[in-house]
Parts: structure tokens; sequence; C-alpha cells
């Protein structure tokens, strides 16, 4: 395989990881609000991802993929709100760990990183396209 | 046939080179948020290595006169470096500038379509010099 098709393919392996990132994302702003039900059951925890490069024997060359999608381990925050059903005897409910800025910032470098695999794939096209044009 | 003129075997080690360039940036972005990983280049074609190279074949030894001699065409040798010294890096020790990246990717864009044209005004010129017109 030549070279600028094998870019192509690595940057397109940094896009899907970028699109997974973001629908982690996407699953923990959704549930920013998932309280739970009942005082002895967690509410929703934040999941976080990470990344590891693997050498793709076929094109020889280290790709991205996702490592492994875990929890945020930190602790609950705690609301007062003696009214809900979850609440304890002390009248606080735990909240889920997810900090809505944390996840728009994460969301943000996703969106520069998969705008920067993008760029390497316009740019390994055209190239090709104008080796493609010495035959005319 | 082209290859024995050395503008277009010039032209083709450089679009070579430059292709390899594009695969390892493109692993640097795609790698971009991958904890740990350092930024790597292609070492620069410079005159002096090549010649070095040139200057000093690797043959098959003939101990035997039934052997055959042959001579190996050297192919060319890209060598990948890490990065030397990194302007910055993220708490997680990745040493990829998205910024950089791109202007790198910029330059071998410039850089592979300068060469094509080169590459194409030479053969015009051949064509000319055949009478078969192509001035353009």
């Amino acid at each position: 395989m030549d070279e600028l098709s094998k870019s192509s393919l690595i940057a397109s392996s940094g896009m899907k990881a970028q699109a997974e990132r973001l629908r982690v994302v996407a699953e923990n702003l959704a549930n920013a609000e998932s309280l739970p039900t009942s005082p002895d059951v967690t509410p929703y925890r934040r999941k976080v991802l990470s990344f590891r490069n693997v050498l793709d024997k076929k094109i020889g060359a280290d790709v991205v993929k996702v490592n492994k999608i875990d929890v945020d381990r930190s602790e609950f925050q705690k609301k007062y709100d003696p009214k809900h059903p979850a609440a304890d005897s002390s009248g606080y409910v735990l909240v889920p760990n997810v900090n809505p800025l944390i996840e728009v910032m994460d969301m943000r470098e996703a969106q520069r990183s998969y705008e920067a695999n993008l760029n390497v794939v316009s740019v390994s096209k055209t190239l090709m396209s104008r080796t493609v044009d010495l035959l005319k | 046939m082209l290859e024995d003129l050395s503008l277009f075997s010039m032209a083709n080690k450089t679009l070579n080179w430059l292709a390899k360039r594009q695969t390892v940036l493109a692993e640097n972005v795609a790698n971009a948020n991958t904890p740990s990983y350092k930024a790597k280049d292609v070492a620069p074609l410079d005159f002096k290595s090549t010649l070095a190279r040139t200057n000093a074949p690797a043959a098959a030894v003939t101990t035997n006169p039934m052997h055959i001699e042959a001579t190996i065409a050297q192919p060319m040798r890209t060598d990948i470096v890490a990065e030397r010294r990194p302007q910055e890096s993220t708490p997680n020790g990745n040493s990829v500038l998205i910024e950089d990246q791109m202007e790198k990717i910029g330059q071998v864009k410039s850089r592979y379509e300068m060469t094509l044209n080169l590459f194409q005004k030479n053969l015009s010129m051949i064509k000319i010099s055949l009478g078969k017109g192509g001035g353009s």
C-alpha cells in the first residue's frame, strides 16, 4: 500500500477514536441529572475513556484505538432535597459526578482533534489526485 | 526509463520521502490524545547522508565463481526519529502539538506539489524536444 493511502487510514482511525470519545461525552452530559430513585441506589457514574496506540500490522504504522471505557471513581456530590424519593435520613440526595464544564472542554478537544485528522485526510487526498493528474 | 534522468529520479525520491513523512505526521495527529505518545518525524533528506549511502552500497559477497554478482538497488532509507525537543507536553506525557503538525503537513503539501510541477514541466520540455508540442 502506498504511503498516502496509509496516512488516510491512520487519520481515519484517529477520527473513529475521537468520535467514540464524543459519544462518551454525550452519554455523560445526557446523564448529568440522572438522580437515583431510592437512597440505597447510586446515581449515574461519569464514564472516562483513554486511548492507546496500536501497531497495525497491515499498514505497518501506529494507529489509535480506544483503550477502555472506565468509570470516574471520584465521589458523588450531595444536594439537599429532603422531598426527593432518594433523599437519605438527613435529607441529602447523591448527584452524578458529572461536571458539565469538564465535559464541554472534552468535547471541544475531541472536535479539534477530529478536525485535524480530517485535514490530514483531505491533504492526502489532494496529493494523491495531483499525482494521478500526471497522467493527463 | 525516466528514472535514468537524474532530475526525474530526484523528484521520485523527494515524492517518496514526502509521502513517508505524511504517514508519520498522520500517525502523530491520530495519536494527539494518546497518553505518553511522543511525536515523531522523518529524518531530513540531506545531501551528505544520501551521498554517504550511495558511495557505500551493500552488495552480496561472491565467494565462489559460480555466484552471480548481484548489484542491489539501494532502497531509499527513511529514518523515523522522535522529535528531540518537544515544545510542550501534556500532563499525560503526550508531546503532539496539533498546530505544529498542521504546519508540517502544509509544508509537505506545498513541497509535494512543487516537485510534481517540476516533474510535469520537465516532461513537457522533453516532449517539446521530441517535436510533439506539449509546451503548455
